[in-house]
């Protein structure tokens, strides 16, 4: 082997072995609910609400650079790329729904996409997980909770509590009149306030990895969908979809055909359930995965999974877009032509690029 | 012929409730993680073949084979979010 590559590979075993043997750090809490970071009234803001404000300013902002002095041939490049990647998008939402339907599809399904897409990227950036408020964790009587021992510096008149480079796990006890306090006997808090060990709540955390934004979205998503099929086919055609009484005018056989339609209807709304588990699993999944493999092999090997939850964000944010787009054309056609569409085998049109 | 007996014999420990919950962690991933390749085994297979047989049809083909593969994907990440949520939870 070549003397420069026997280097290179062993300063990477090195750098890994250094990460493992010398920077041990305490396994991280894993927490499905997202917390609460400050009050504003009776209104707990938490920390993925900060997260999506961050994101939708980041897109309006963008949005406005990309259009200030529009011209038809661009000459400003953030103009060009917007309107290549809004060019790529259309193209896709119109190969699935035509012309036509592709002008009302696409702002919702482009928005779905941008929005998830850049939430996922986002929180990959290095100020999300890393800081954010002390607290102490509440500790049911009878359990103990985890903590971490923490020092405090001054930066003015404001304390920084920085959990130092071996953090020493604390476990916490339920003290019997009620409060919190260490198992190691030693104070919680300082006698200038600051505590001594805690938990650290992070400011900024991925969107999506809080169960309730992949529901918001999954519920805009549904309601899209019956509304365009509802206006396109109207009330009654597309409610006849489901409940398919017509079937068993044709004879008992036409039964099937009205189970059929009662499982299509539930399997409309167990849609919403899927769509909220697909991007919650794959969002909240690889936070924990990141965090994890940072514990226990801090160096170069995160690097691969920040890579896979690149691919995987971006692949998550196409097939929710591409699901409501499927799921809307699906809800736009009319049900006695789908035989004649798969007959006539006009399904595959491709245009010359 | 007590074989429970016989298999903690030697221990000293009983059954926990953090050692049930790994348990139950891992087999609920682990039964998750059994399906959901071969869909998309067969999946990405078919694809293939139908890529050899009309490379120009390479966008649609792709497209509605990741499409494929997310729903395949999703029951998966079900088996994870509820592994995740026994362990954590």
């Amino acid at each position: 082997m070549k003397p420069k590559l026997l280097i290179y590979v062993a300063a990477i075993l090195a750098a890994i072995g250094v990460g493992v043997f010398v920077f041990k750090g305490v396994a991280p809490a894993v927490i499905l609910p997202s917390e609460p970071i400050f009050q504003i009234g009776p209104w707990a803001v938490r920390n993925t609400i900060l997260t999506s404000w961050l994101v939708i300013v980041f897109l309006v902002v963008t949005s406005l650079l990309a259009t200030r002095g529009m011209a038809l041939v661009p000459v400003r490049s953030l103009q060009n790329f917007v309107e290549a990647l809004l060019e790529w998008m259309y193209g896709i939402v119109e190969d699935a729904a035509g012309p036509a339907n592709a002008r009302r599809f696409f702002p919702l399904i482009g928005t779905i996409f941008l929005y998830v897409v850049c939430s996922n990227w986002f929180g990959l950036l290095p100020f999300y997980g890393t800081f954010g408020r002390v607290s102490t964790p509440e500790v049911a009587p009878g359990q103990t909770g985890r903590a971490v021992a923490l020092q405090t510096y001054h930066l003015g008149p404001l304390p920084i509590a920085v959990e130092p480079l071996n953090p020493k796990p604390i476990e916490l006890k339920s003290s019997p009149s009620g409060d919190v306090e260490r198992t190691d006997g030693q104070p919680l808090a300082r006698s200038d306030g600051t505590p001594t060990a805690g938990t650290i709540v992070p400011f900024f955390r991925s969107v999506f990895s809080d169960a309730n934004a992949p529901l918001s979205i999954a519920i805009i998503s549904f309601i899209a969908v019956e509304y365009w099929g509802l206006s396109t086919l109207g009330v009654g055609t597309y409610l006849g979809k489901f409940f398919n009484l017509k079937a068993l005018a044709r004879g008992p056989m036409g039964a099937i055909d009205v189970v059929v339609g009662l499982l299509e209807l539930i399997s409309e709304f167990v849609r919403v359930i899927s769509f909220t588990f697909r991007l919650l699993g794959n969002i909240f999944a690889g936070e924990v995965l990141i965090i994890y493999m940072t514990f226990l092999v801090p160096f170069i090997i995160p690097t691969l999974f920040y890579g896979l939850e690149l691919f995987v964000g971006f692949i998550q944010a196409s097939v929710f877009a591409l699901l409501t787009l499927v799921f809307a054309v699906m809800a736009v056609e009319h049900h006695e032509s789908h035989e004649q569409h798969h007959a006539g085998q006009e399904q595959i049109e491709l245009e010359p690029a | 012929m007590d074989l429970f007996g016989i298999l903690l014999a030697g221990s000293a420990t009983n059954i926990t409730d953090a050692g049930i919950t790994n348990i139950a962690a891992g087999i609920a991933m682990g039964f998750g993680a059994l399906a959901a390749p071969i869909g998309i085994g067969l999946l990405t297979a078919k694809a293939m073949e139908a890529l050899g047989r009309n490379p120009e049809a390479r966008p649609i083909i792709q497209t509605n084979m990741i499409l494929g593969i997310a729903f395949c994907e999703a029951i998966a990440i079900y088996a994870l979010l509820v592994a995740l949520l026994i362990k954590f939870v």
